[in-house]
């Protein structure tokens, strides 16, 4: 594996002008992917997660005010949407045409990004349709996405952003409108196919579990901040931010079946102004003192882990 | 949990699609006591939210009966079904859909209390505003459209509609797979509070067996329209028989063992070096 990283964000900040005030989306994000790396970022609504993901894809839209820095170091060039970078989205069912046939959309990338002829692609789309796991792929190659089920679709969107054998693979909660069985066998798939393609994967969910299972580091973010980063096993084990802490200790009770654990979150994420000067999670951390009300905690670390977080300074 | 304790029960229930060749829904009884909570689960497809939509009588059956309270469901007309139709009540996975959203919150929560002729006009106000304290949220959230919530507090409001008409049992749909982990754990709380407080009894639709560990104290595995394997939760899901809930339990994403597991939440003490 070379050092140089595929992706590195360095005080990467977005915000979207707005009334009364713009929207501070991301606040100064480190973080670095190396090439076959597997990264989950985990958050929840309006943590930013979206919003990196699309800085990443090129797909911010233009009144996004972007500072700080989004390279490609291993690549030594801007990355090509499609070609370098391939997509994944939450919902197969908006993300497919649905007046096109499956193997049109595959071949599409082939010819578009691989210089391929429309009757190479297609052949290339059976390969890539029986990649992924969808039986008799030379009769289903022409069929439109609805004759599909929601879990082969989401099959179908990963063979489109793997046709051009992209050296990183973005996956926008890719799991979340499936049935348990249909995710892990999804999850699977994304892992399978990033080993065996030796791309990277960063994979944005709100689920800790989906992180477990298919992640190298896992970067927590809360309100547009980076509050933790590290390898999946360590912060499954041993979360140093109260929100990651929050967040391991509900998924732990899910699994156990035990009520009395869940209640480990306050539930008002407070007014914005609130924390606009301190720690983004004080209005709903367990543990907030006054200094987290008043100074915003620095990045302790660098971009591979680290912590924001007072009670986790020495 | 058959007999005269038996809130609701369902016997022989069978429901066939038109041009379809199994029945979605086959030959289907169990029954649910006062105040007991219990989850449905099963893979898209095995027919559960048909079921659930059955025993609502959002849908006619084919064959089957049910009884609620003591009194035959199906047969239920007029005045009678609406009083019935006040103690079973409904709360969907997407409450947005659940809520108008042209409607302030206030009005939406006053309409169950005015169709069921629970609360005089005068009185709805306060009403309305002890809605919204049961379920966790402000009474001033009454003066509030839908789409100025969050994913959360429409969950909650749409509980606390659920909840206006005294039901003695819901039927949850998937009610907290749309929300945030964080929410979803205040949602369950919240529920499980409703559950001890009103002896609320439920039915709790779910794929995800995190929740159904939580919510319920009895499980009923469904897979191509039957139900395949039945009893207490804790005892089901570690001893799993049929094959239906054996897969749901392998496809389970669960975090990696921690000998840390019954350690309650405490302030993270660390130091970056260790890092």
């Amino acid at each position: 594996m070379s050092l140089v990283p595929l992706l590195e964000l360095s005080g990467l900040s977005v915000r979207f002008p707005a009334e009364p005030r713009p929207v501070r989306a991301l606040d100064g994000v480190e973080l670095e992917l190396l090439p076959s790396e597997r990264l989950v970022l985990v958050g929840e609504s309006g943590s930013g997660k979206s919003t990196l993901l699309w800085k990443i894809a090129g797909l911010l839209p233009e009144e996004a005010e972007v500072t700080g820095s989004c390279r490609f170091p291993a690549l030594g060039r801007a990355p090509v949407p499609g070609r370098d970078v391939g997509l994944v989205l939450q919902d197969p069912f908006t993300s497919l045409n649905p007046v096109l046939s499956v193997g049109e959309q595959i071949g599409e990338v082939l010819v578009t990004h691989r210089s391929a002829s429309w009757s190479a692609a297609r052949q290339a789309a059976v390969v890539l349709l029986r990649r992924v796991g969808i039986p008799e792929p030379e009769r289903r190659v022409d069929d439109p996405p609805h004759r599909f089920s929601g879990g082969q679709r989401q099959r179908i969107a990963i063979a489109i952003a793997i046709a051009a054998g992209p050296r990183l693979l973005l996956a926008d909660e890719p799991t979340s409108g499936l049935d348990t069985v249909v995710q892990a066998q999804i999850l699977d798939l994304l892992d399978g196919l990033v080993r065996e393609q030796g791309a990277a994967l960063l994979l944005v969910t709100h689920d800790l579990a989906v992180a477990s299972r298919i992640a190298d580091r896992i970067a927590v973010l809360y309100a547009g901040t980076l509050v933790e980063c590290g390898p999946a096993v360590r912060i499954l084990s041993d979360p140093r931010h109260p929100y990651s802490s929050a967040l391991v200790a509900i998924a732990r009770a899910l699994e156990a079946g035990r009520i009395d654990a869940l209640a480990t979150v306050r539930a008002s994420p407070g007014e914005p102004e609130a924390a606009a000067r301190g720690c983004p999670f004080a209005p709903r951390c367990a543990f907030a003192f006054a200094r987290c009300r008043v100074e915003r905690p620095a990045w302790s670390g660098d971009r591979r882990a680290g912590v924001a977080c007072h009670l986790a300074v020495p | 949990m058959t007999g005269a304790s038996s809130l609701l029960e369902v016997a022989d229930l069978t429901k066939r699609w038109p041009g379809a060749g199994a029945p979605a829904v086959d030959a289907v009884s169990f029954a649910i006591g006062a105040g007991e909570r219990v989850a449905l689960v099963g893979a898209s497809g095995s027919g559960k939210t048909t079921l659930a939509r059955l025993v609502l009588r959002l849908l006619e059956p084919d064959r089957g009966t049910i009884r609620f309270s003591g009194r035959d469901f199906l047969a239920l007309r007029g005045e009678a079904l609406r009083r019935t139709r006040a103690e079973l009540q409904l709360v969907f996975q997407d409450p947005l859909a659940a809520l108008d959203p042209r409607r302030r919150i206030g009005a939406q929560l006053a309409d169950p209390l005015r169709a069921h002729g629970l609360v005089p006009r005068a009185e709805r106000p306060a009403a309305v505003g002890a809605l919204l304290a049961r379920v966790g949220l402000d009474p001033a959230l009454a003066g509030r459209f839908p789409h100025e919530l969050s994913g959360g507090q429409r969950q909650r409001v749409a509980i606390a509609r659920a909840l206006a008409s005294r039901p003695r049992l819901l039927v949850l749909d998937e009610p907290v797979a749309q929300l945030d982990v964080s929410v979803k754990a205040q949602i369950l709380a919240l529920l499980d509070r409703l559950h001890r407080e009103e002896k609320l009894a439920w039915l709790w639709i779910t794929h995800d067996l995190g929740s159904a560990r939580i919510a319920s104290e009895r499980i009923l595995v469904m897979d191509a329209g039957r139900i395949v394997e039945e009893g207490p939760t804790a005892e089901v899901l570690a001893r799993p028989r049929a094959a239906a809930t054996r897969a749901l339990l392998a496809a389970e994403l669960r975090l990696p063992p921690s000998d840390r597991v019954d350690q309650p939440l405490t302030a993270p003490s660390v130091s970056p070096r260790t890092m």
